[in-house]
C-alpha cells in the first residue's frame, strides 16, 4: 500500500501525463496549421457536396443539368451565375459543387475497396507466410508491373463507363501499395512478445489478426489511405478527361474539363474553374496526409 | 519477369475480350452480317477464345503483335513504330529534365536547409505532387498560348535540327510531363541528402578540411543517390502514365494517345500490344535497377 502511494506521488511530480497514441497524434496533428486548415476545407467541401440537393431546393444552387440557352457563356461574376455559365447555359458554380460529390465519393469509396483487398491480402500473406505469402506476393508483383492508368483504362473499357465501374476499376488497381505495407508491418509485429503471449494463451489466428495485428498497423495504413484519396480523385478526373470515364451531362470535374477544353481559347474560365477545384482538393488531402504522417509515425518525431 | 509478362498478356487479353461491343460496330459504319462474319474469320475472332489466346502468345513470342482493327491494312508493329519516336523524344527529354532539376533542387535544398531556398523547393515539391498534370498542361496552354504570346502552339513535332523552334515547341509538353516527377524527386533527394549529411564520414570529411565541393560530390552525393536510383522504375511508370495524358492535352500522335484511341474503338491487338510493350519496358527497367543497385551499394546482395 505504501509503495503504491509513493509511486502515485512520484508520478504526479515527474512523469508527464499519460496519453494514448490517438490523443497524442491528435495533438500533433492540431499543431500543424496547414493540415488543420486543409481538414477544414475538406470538411466544408464535403458538407456542401452532401447538402447540395438541399441548397438547390432553397435556391442557393441551381440544377447543374438545367440548360438556359439564352444565357450561354456568361462571364465570371454575372448576377445569377457568379462563376458564369457554360456552352448550354448551365451554372458553373452548381456544376462544381455537384462535381465535388463525384470526386469526393470516388476518393473515399476507392479507399474502402483498397482497405478490403489490400488489408486482406497483406494480413493473410504476412500472418501465414510460407506458400500463401509467396503466392500472394507474386500476384502483387504482377499487379505492380501494370502501369496503373493503362490498367484502369482497360478495366473501364471492359466493364463500361459508369460511376460504379470506375470506382471498382480504380480500387482494383490501387491496393498494391497498401497490401505490401500491411504485409511488412505484420511480419515485424508478428515476432513481438505480445503476439507470442496471445498465441500461448490460445487465441485463434482470426482473433490475433483482428485484435493485435490490425490495430498495431493502423497508423501507417491511415496515412496511405489518406494519400490514396487524391490519387483516386486524380485518376477519375483523368478518365473523364480522356473521354473514357463519365460522360456529359454528368457534372464531374473531369467531364467539365473535357467539355470546356475545346473552347479554352475563348472561355478559359470553363476549364480553369474545375481545374482549380481539383487542385485545391488534391492539395488539401495531401496536406492532411502529411500532417497525419507526422502525427502518427513515431519515427518522424523529433 | 517472364511469368509476370505472361500474366499481363493473360489478364489484358481476357479483359479486352470480355468488353461489351465488338470492333466492327463503330458508329456510321453499318456492316451486314456476312461482312462481319468474314472480318471475324480474317482476324481469327471466330475461333474459340483459348485458341485465340494461344495463337496470340505464339505470335508475340515472334514479335508479331497482329494487325490493327481501326487502321485496316496496318500492323500493330507499324503503328507502334510510327508513334514511338514522338513518345520516345518526349519521354527522354523529360527524363533528362527530371533528373537534372529534381536532383539539383533536392541537393541545394538540403545543403541550405531551413533557408528560403529550402522552403521554396519544399513548396514546389508539395504543389507539384498535388496538381494533376493535365491541369498543369492546360494552365500552361491558356497562359502562354492564349494570353502572353505564342510561345508554342499546341503542336509537337520531332526535332528537325533547327535551333530555337525545336527547343521552344518542346517546353510546354516537357514541363507538363516532368512537373510531378521533379517534385517527387526533389523531395526524395532532399531527404536522402539530409540523411547523408548527418553521417559520421561526412563529419570526418569536413574535419579533414576538404572543400565543400569535394565533400558534397565525393561523400554526400555518392550515398544520397542510392535511393534515387531505386525510384527509376516507378519514375518510368509515371512517365508512361503521364505521356498518355500529355499526348492527349497537346495532341501529340504518340503511343499514349493511340492507346486511348484504340480503347475507344476496341482495337484489341493495339491495346494488347501497347500494354505488353509498356509492361515489358517496366519489367526490364526494374531488373536493370535491381542489378545496378548491387553495384552502387555493396551492402545489397542479389539472392
Amino acid at each position: 500500500m505504501a509503495a503504491t502511494a509513493i509511486a502515485v506521488e512520484v508520478a504526479d511530480w515527474e512523469t508527464p501525463e499519460q496519453i494514448g497514441l490517438w490523443t497524442d497524434a491528435w495533438r500533433r496533428f492540431r499543431r500543424n496549421r496547414l493540415a488543420v486548415t486543409s481538414l477544414f476545407v475538406v470538411v466544408l467541401m464535403a458538407l456542401t457536396a452532401i447538402g447540395a440537393p438541399l441548397l438547390e431546393r432553397i435556391g442557393l444552387l441551381q440544377d447543374p443539368t438545367a440548360q438556359d440557352l439564352i444565357h450561354t457563356y456568361a462571364p465570371i461574376l454575372s448576377p445569377h451565375h457568379w462563376l458564369g455559365t457554360d456552352e448550354l447555359g448551365r451554372d458553373v458554380f452548381s456544376k462544381v459543387v455537384f462535381g465535388a460529390q463525384v470526386s469526393l465519393s470516388i476518393g473515399f469509396l476507392v479507399q474502402a475497396i483498397v482497405l478490403v483487398i489490400g488489408g486482406t491480402i497483406g494480413l493473410t500473406a504476412g500472418y501465414f507466410g510460407g506458400w500463401i505469402d509467396n503466392g500472394l506476393m507474386r500476384f502483387t508483383d504482377i499487379m505492380y508491373a501494370f502501369p496503373d492508368l493503362l490498367f484502369v483504362l482497360i478495366i473501364v473499357a471492359a466493364l463500361g463507363p459508369s460511376f460504379i465501374n470506375i470506382f471498382v476499376a480504380i480500387g482494383l488497381v490501387s491496393w498494391v501499395g497498401l497490401g505490401r505495407l500491411v504485409r511488412g508491418r505484420v511480419l515485424s509485429i508478428k515476432e513481438k512478445e505480445f503476439v507470442e503471449a496471445a498465441h500461448a494463451a490460445g487465441s485463434s489466428p482470426a482473433k490475433i489478426i483482428l485484435k493485435h495485428l490490425l490495430p498495431n498497423s493502423l497508423g501507417p495504413v491511415i496515412v496511405v489511405l489518406t494519400f490514396g484519396i487524391p490519387a483516386a480523385i486524380f485518376t477519375e478526373a483523368v478518365l473523364d478527361f480522356l473521354g473514357v470515364g463519365l460522360r456529359p451531362p454528368w457534372p464531374s470535374w473531369g467531364v467539365m474539363v473535357f467539355d470546356g477544353y475545346a473552347a479554352s481559347d475563348a472561355y478559359p474560365n470553363l476549364v480553369l474553374v474545375p481545374c482549380v477545384a481539383l487542385s485545391i482538393t488534391m492539395l488539401a488531402f495531401n496536406f492532411i496526409g502529411d500532417g497525419l504522417r507526422d502525427a502518427l509515425d513515431p519515427r518522424m518525431r523529433r | 519477369m517472364v511469368p509476370v509478362l505472361m500474366s499481363v498478356i493473360f489478364i489484358t487479353f481476357f479483359l479486352a475480350h470480355i468488353a461489351p461491343g465488338s470492333p466492327w460496330d463503330k458508329e456510321g459504319r453499318q456492316l451486314n452480317d456476312a461482312t462481319i462474319h468474314n472480318l471475324n474469320i480474317k482476324y481469327g475472332l471466330d475461333k474459340p477464345i483459348w485458341t485465340q489466346f494461344g495463337l496470340y502468345v505464339w505470335n508475340v513470342l515472334h514479335f508479331d503483335f497482329g494487325s490493327s482493327y481501326q487502321h485496316p491494312g496496318q500492323t500493330v508493329n507499324q503503328l507502334i513504330f510510327q508513334s514511338w519516336p514522338y513518345t520516345f523524344t518526349l519521354g527522354s527529354v523529360s527524363f533528362i529534365c527530371i533528373l537534372f532539376f529534381g536532383i539539383s533542387f533536392g541537393v541545394v535544398a538540403a545543403l541550405r536547409q531551413n533557408t528560403k531556398v529550402d522552403y521554396a523547393a519544399v513548396a514546389l515539391a508539395t504543389i507539384g505532387a498535388s496538381v494533376p498534370n493535365f491541369v498543369v498542361g492546360i494552365f500552361l496552354i491558356i497562359l502562354f498560348s492564349n494570353f502572353l504570346y505564342k510561345l508554342t502552339q499546341a503542336t509537337f513535332y520531332l526535332p528537325t535540327g533547327g535551333y530555337p523552334q525545336d527547343f521552344l515547341h518542346m517546353i510546354m509538353p516537357v514541363a507538363t510531363l516532368s512537373f510531378l516527377p521533379i517534385a517527387f524527386l526533389t523531395r526524395l533527394t532532399r531527404s536522402s541528402t539530409l540523411d547523408a549529411l548527418r553521417q559520421d564520414y561526412v563529419r570526418t570529411a569536413w574535419a579533414k578540411g576538404l572543400r565543400e565541393r569535394l565533400v558534397v560530390t565525393r561523400h554526400v552525393l555518392k550515398n544520397s543517390m542510392i535511393p534515387v536510383v531505386t525510384t527509376a522504375g516507378p519514375l518510368f511508370a509515371t512517365l508512361i502514365t503521364g505521356s498518355v495524358i500529355v499526348e492527349t492535352v497537346f495532341q501529340i500522335p504518340g503511343i499514349g494517345r493511340s492507346f486511348v484511341q484504340s480503347i475507344d474503338s476496341r482495337d484489341y491487338p493495339m491495346i494488347l500490344g501497347t500494354t505488353v510493350l509498356y509492361a515489358a519496358l517496366v519489367a526490364v527497367l526494374n531488373l536493370v535497377v535491381d542489378v545496378t543497385y548491387v553495384f552502387i551499394d555493396p551492402r545489397v546482395r542479389l539472392t
